[in-house]
């Protein structure tokens, strides 16, 4: 009987710290679950349907953890979609620490960046630079040596192909000088050759627009350009797409951009030349040392350069991790 | 436990009722406190989960609230505008204080900070619209007017995002408390149970040990009263409460009631011995007196009768005659006399003088009669009637052997080892042996059945009063030889050893 006891006893112990444990387990979940920083910036892109946007974001809040900051991108979580414009007014009404910005040339950008500048809250902008505005610093792509390399892969191809090969460059509506100056590349490039090269703007702004506009564009053409150059990830998806719709692979070559899984395991069939990615990582962290040094010592380099990586089938394989995975290795050409 | 056991035994019974339901209690109390404090902190959680929104949404009216105010000043510059704008700017400054104000990777949390600080920043482009209203300064007043209109427009996207997003995470929160407060109920009813169980086993094991030593004592009681108390062992005292008081007094009254059986025991048996002895010496002087009377006939007649002839025959000058009959008178007299006393060696040795006398004149002298006498011993104390019975039996046997030789008897009187010892011999044919081995084992005699003649005052009834006399201490010697006669010697006590009265 004595031990029955002590065995009751020891149950009701159990019992009770299982039913505080109880008690207490969701004092430590949910909103009560959190980790402040020192630092609150704000990431804000063109697009964000924009897979290059996404892992950029994703790879500057990583970073930015690591680093004592914060990055939050603008809109996420809200009823209502934001502008550019509007998503940098409210980030310079919440005063944040910094503001990574996706840039243009737009006026309305410069006076947002300017008045941010005011405001005391440093701008970095990110793959398109935004001209004569007081950004502290431009962490962008090497648009002119891509834009021969672009050039390069087309004399390639065309050699494949035909002497008279014609080729087209799918230019966002945004187009800055960036995407300028990577076409100018392109055409000193091809100049020499003979090569025709021809160049179209998609308007691509309002959501979902991109498969129509390249639609509309391809459509003009009677036979489709043998080469078809596209500089984002969504006009390399659409045009990818629209080629398989008119059956057209094979006759015409895709060189993309971004390397999400499909543009990949296109690239391994042949379906697509080769693509052109943003080493986001890099990206990221220039970005938030540029930030954080420039609030912690008050200036910082104006600009700062990365490299594409550039994927075709000989080393597409060693992008290819895992069809789901998003990231690509961090191995610049 | 042994410990705990150890240290119950020491405590009283009051005590320990005490201490077992004060611990029944306080472990009910306990585990009843400790849940309802739980249960009552889960349900001011679940109650709590909801108050994001509800903040939220006060929030979001204030400053719908405040900019009406901010509007309605600006518009008309009416002071129940301002004083809205003033109150509910005040209580807007008071809310915000509640929400994060860093950053954070939680998005609710951080949607708090956005906000705090839109509402912020709200505040104070409104306050300068106001300060730009009171300097009539219209393109000021306008132009922070609609820096407010756009922070408002962003401010209550923000809080109804926030509050989109916290209602439904409240919403999970709120479902998997609700579940996890059945899960705690059942829990708790489950511990309850288990607690009510455990109590009631306290309840015993702790009552058990007033119980148990009850049960073992009222078995013992049990086991004197089925009347065989001298085999109840006594019980082990293990506890030193009332109830082990009570053992060990039951204990005591236990040896007590053995020790008392003993004594009364031994005091029947002893009152037995007595009895039985008061009733042989009644009924051996009973048997003598009766055995006497008959002889007698009538001892007070024959005596006065016998004096009678003795002055008579003086009278008529028969000497011999009458010293005959004046020793019948003597032995008479003393028979009289003496009956059932104690009396002194010499009045017995003169008795037998007087029995022999007459016995001499009976048989014409031929019983030759000799005294050796050592005189100090004469006032030895002896029962009456002892040397008589044992010369009646020399006579007795040595008569039948007249035919040939005369009877002749010894009375010795003498001290052997600092006893008196009175010794009979005779000349007689001797005793069988098979009833001197009866007279001496005091085996009854085979002879009390023989014819009249014989039915005199025996040895027996000698050794017998001789035994009761003197405790027994009385030693009784029988010699006898076939024709070669019979001595018996009687080895008498000292006179201060006991004797009865």
């Amino acid at each position: 009987m004595t031990f029955i006891t002590v065995a009751l006893l020891i149950l009701t112990v159990v019992g009770l710290v299982i039913f505080w444990s109880q008690t207490q387990r969701y004092k430590a979940s949910g909103i009560e679950d959190y980790q402040t920083y020192s630092r609150h910036y704000v990431f804000i892109g063109n697009d964000s349907d924009s897979r290059v946007s996404e892992r950029l974001y994703q790879q500057l809040r990583e970073y930015g953890l690591q680093n004592d900051c914060y990055v939050e991108r603008a809109g996420d979580n809200l009823a209502a979609e934001y502008s550019k414009q509007e998503q940098m007014d409210i980030a310079i009404r919440s005063e944040v620490s910094g503001i990574i910005l996706e840039g243009d040339n737009s006026e309305e950008t410069v006076r947002l960046v300017n008045k941010a500048s005011e405001s005391g809250i440093p701008v970095v902008t990110v793959m398109a630079d935004v001209p004569d505005s007081k950004r502290v610093s431009f962490v962008g792509m090497n648009n002119y040596s891509a834009g021969i390399k672009y050039g390069k892969l087309i004399v390639s191809i065309s050699e494949r192909v035909d002497e008279k090969c014609k080729a087209l460059v799918l230019m966002n509506a945004e187009g800055n000088s960036n995407e300028n100056t990577l076409y100018v590349a392109i055409q000193e490039t091809l100049k020499p050759t003979g090569i025709q090269i021809e160049s179209a703007v998609i308007d691509s702004a309002s959501p979902l627009s991109a498969e129509e506009k390249i639609a509309d564009v391809l459509d003009t053409y009677e036979s489709l350009p043998d080469i078809i150059v596209c500089l984002s990830d969504i006009n390399t998806r659409c045009a990818y797409q629209y080629i398989v719709n008119k059956n057209a692979v094979g006759n015409t070559t895709i060189i993309g951009f971004y390397d999400s899984p499909s543009v990949l395991r296109a690239i391994d069939r042949g379906s697509l030349e080769a693509t052109f990615s943003v080493d986001t990582a890099k990206v990221a962290v220039c970005c938030v040392d540029a930030l954080n040094e420039y609030i912690d010592k008050g200036n910082v380099s104006e600009y700062f350069s990365t490299d594409y990586i550039f994927m075709d089938k000989k080393n597409v394989k060693q992008y290819l991790v895992d069809e789901s995975g998003e990231g690509t290795k961090n191995e610049t050409n | 436990m042994r410990r705990i056991r150890q240290l119950l035994s020491r405590v009283k019974i009051r005590q320990k009722l005490i201490i077992v339901f004060l611990a029944t209690s306080i472990i009910a109390l306990g585990v009843n406190l400790f849940v309802y404090i739980n249960l009552n902190t889960m349900l001011e959680r679940i109650d709590a989960v909801y108050s994001t929104n509800i903040n939220l949404n006060k929030l979001s009216d204030d400053i719908k609230n405040v900019h009406a105010g901010l509007t309605g000043y600006l518009e008309t510059k009416g002071t129940d505008d301002l004083e809205l704008y003033y109150r509910y700017s005040q209580e807007i400054t008071e809310e915000i204080e509640d929400l994060n104000d860093q950053p954070t990777d939680n998005a609710l949390k951080l949607g708090e900070l956005n906000v705090r600080s839109l509402s912020k920043n709200y505040l104070e482009t409104a306050e300068k619209a106001i300060r730009g209203k009171r300097a009539r300064n219209v393109e000021l007043y306008t132009r922070f007017y609609n820096e407010c209109c756009e922070s408002f427009d962003y401010l209550n996207t923000y809080i109804y995002s926030l509050n989109n997003e916290t209602f439904r995470t409240n919403s999970e929160s709120f479902n998997t408390m609700i579940d996890s407060l059945h899960y705690s109920q059942i829990l708790c009813l489950s511990i309850f149970i288990i607690v009510s169980l455990m109590n009631v086993l306290l309840i015993v094991l702790l009552t058990s040990t007033i119980t148990r030593p009850l049960t073992k004592l009222s078995e013992k009681a049990k086991e004197i009263s089925s009347g065989n108390p001298e085999n109840v062992e006594l019980l082990m005292i293990d506890s030193n409460d009332e109830i082990g008081h009570v053992t060990r007094a039951f204990n005591r009254m236990l040896v007590s009631i053995k020790e008392y059986i003993g004594r009364i025991r031994e005091q029947m048996v002893t009152e037995s011995a007595m009895k039985e002895k008061s009733l042989l010496m009644e009924n051996h002087m009973k048997d003598a007196q009766l055995k006497y009377l008959r002889a007698q006939i009538n001892p007070h007649f024959l005596f006065n009768t016998l004096n009678a002839a003795a002055q008579l025959a003086m009278m008529e000058d028969a000497k011999r005659t009458g010293d005959y009959i004046q020793n019948m008178a003597d032995f008479f007299r003393y028979n009289v006399k003496k009956d059932n006393e104690k009396v002194r060696i010499a009045e017995e040795i003169e008795l037998v003088d007087s029995y022999i006398y007459i016995m001499n004149v009976r048989f014409s002298g031929e019983i030759s009669f000799r005294k050796e006498i050592d005189e100090s011993l004469l006032d030895v104390i002896v029962p009456s009637m002892i040397l008589q019975p044992i010369i009646e039996n020399s006579v007795k046997y040595g008569i039948n052997n007249l035919d040939e030789r005369s009877i002749e008897i010894v009375l010795s009187l003498y001290k052997k080892d600092g006893v008196a010892c009175v010794e009979i011999r005779d000349n007689g044919k001797g005793m069988d042996q098979k009833i001197i081995d009866q007279l001496l084992s005091r085996q009854p005699l085979e002879y009390s059945k023989k014819p009249d003649d014989e039915k005199s005052v025996g040895l027996a009834n000698v050794i017998s009063r001789l035994d009761i006399f003197f405790y027994g201490k009385a030693k009784f010697e029988i010699k006898s030889a076939e024709n070669q006669g019979t001595s018996v010697i009687i080895y008498i006590p000292r006179r201060d050893e006991p004797c009865i009265e």
